[in-house]
């Protein structure tokens, strides 16, 4: 059993997948990613678009051991091993939960408060099409 | 003045070493010290979209203002259905754009830089990424590396132009081609490649026009590390050959010489010239000349090649056929 995310739903969500495309409150200002229906502070529904930066630091995270994973990850976790997956705070305010990649030999590396940029890869294929979204990586001397 | 107003280049993090593959098999491709490899969650349109998020910044433009995206590969997650709209959705290009992949050669990089220098309208982006496939146990397998380039073409204060091309073509049979529905490139080995005569031809067609003129930089496409032999008679140095990457890289195939143009751009000076020469096989070549402007010292700054190259990890062979899914019963899909 594959957890399921319909084509049409998985459309709707490209602008944040691919491009980090969050809603700013126009009442309060805050910015919600991933974007909701009502502001997560104030319950507005009156937004404005925003690209975030897709930088930010490890607020914490977990490594997911075998047998872990949610199904559709079955086979990143046979063809790499055990992945880290984080909340990652975003540098624009916003919490976010992200895998982790090119980290392959040294998930025990990964520390809180490191910074991270976000990446565009492969999440995963479901009815043999590519999902595509964010992933996040440790910057180099972060 | 149309021109190049911004480069770049993505390497992805991992490497094989050529005495891995010797562990393995006995041998590994000639002139080739490590390749470049995909993680198991990239393929030809991550790394495209992350070279031309560095090309765009390098460029200082709003992607908005980009018209063009064309893409260029021979290893496309999909065989039908554009890699070059999810490019352009990615890089935030907006949505009245003209779209194009260019596929089937790894002489397509050059294709489709040409193809924007002719029809530019305001901002055009051009993403060369490649990660050719091989049977495991063919020997042709052994120089297949990743790796991706991209170019912003503008009107404006252009970091390089576009100063002449000249292209050949011929029919050639047998030499690395795949046929519809297979997944590994194959070649009959036949012991008679046309590369050398096509980079020649198209060489001498280009330096006949181009009259006595200084040449700075030459990058020829890099199947292995032997592409220099085919040279031989120009009699070019090694420095001016130096921006090729194959012995850090392997063969990128369509990404093979914008890749090194990528490289030789992070150092280029004003005035200097570059020659470059493409192969696809089946067979055609295509050269072209540029000439690099003063703007060159005012680009923004970004991870050049160098840099990337530097920054890697090293896998087994066993991780490396994991990454490229060749283990996995599934192919990623569940």
């Amino acid at each position: 059993m594959t957890s399921y995310v319909s084509i049409p739903q998985y459309s709707n969500t490209i602008d944040q997948r691919y491009r980090l495309i969050a809603k700013k409150c126009k009442s309060c200002e805050i910015i919600n990613f991933p974007p909701r229906q009502t502001c997560l502070e104030c319950g507005s529904a009156d937004f404005q678009n925003v690209k975030l930066s897709g930088r930010g630091r490890i607020y914490t995270f977990t490594i997911i051991g075998r047998g872990g994973a949610p199904t559709e990850f079955d086979d990143l976790q046979n063809m790499t091993g055990e992945y880290a997956v984080a909340i990652i705070e975003l540098e624009e305010g916003p919490k976010v939960v992200a895998q982790l990649t090119d980290c392959h030999s040294n998930p025990n590396e990964i520390k809180i408060g490191m910074e991270v940029k976000a990446v565009i890869r492969r999440l995963y294929e479901q009815e043999r099409i590519i999902r595509y979204g964010y992933k996040f990586k440790p910057i180099a001397d972060g | 003045m149309v021109g190049i107003i911004g480069h770049g280049a993505y390497i992805p993090r991992y490497r094989i070493k050529a005495e891995e593959y010797v562990r393995v098999w006995g041998n590994f491709a000639p002139g080739i010290e490590e390749k470049t490899v995909c993680g198991y969650d990239e393929d030809t349109t991550t790394m495209a979209i992350e070279a031309a998020d560095n090309a765009i910044s390098r460029a200082q433009i709003d992607p908005e203002k980009i018209k063009m995206v064309y893409f260029a590969t021979t290893s496309s997650p999909y065989v039908e259905k554009l890699s070059s709209s999810t490019i352009a959705t990615a890089v935030g290009a907006g949505q009245d754009v003209r779209t194009a992949d260019f596929a089937g050669s790894t002489k397509s990089g050059t294709e489709a830089l040409l193809a924007c220098f002719d029809a530019i309208s305001e901002y055009g982006l051009v993403v060369a990424s490649d990660f050719p496939v091989g049977a495991p146990d063919d020997d042709n397998e052994h120089a297949y590396g990743a790796g991706a380039a991209a170019f912003v073409i503008g009107d404006g204060n252009p970091v390089v132009t576009l100063e002449k091309s000249y292209s050949v073509s011929g029919e050639v049979l047998g030499e690395r081609f795949r046929k519809v529905g297979e997944i590994y490139i194959q070649d009959l080995g036949l012991r008679t490649s046309q590369f050398p005569i096509f980079i020649r031809r198209s060489l001498k067609g280009l330096i006949k026009e181009l009259g006595e003129v200084e040449i700075n930089h030459v990058i020829l496409q890099q199947p292995d590390g032997e592409a220099f032999r085919a040279v031989r008679e120009f009699k070019f140095t090694d420095i001016q050959l130096r921006g090729g990457l194959v012995a850090q890289t392997g063969d990128t195939g369509a990404a093979s010489v914008l890749l090194s143009l990528a490289n030789v751009l992070d150092q280029a000076k004003p005035g200097e010239r570059i020659l470059i020469a493409s192969y696809g096989s089946g067979a055609g070549s295509d050269s072209l000349s540029l000439v690099v402007h003063d703007e060159v010292e005012k680009m923004g700054e970004k991870p050049t090649v160098k840099e990337q190259l530097e920054e890697k990890e090293y896998i087994d062979y066993v991780t490396y056929l994991k990454f490229r899914k060749v283990l996995s019963t599934f192919g990623g899909d569940k």
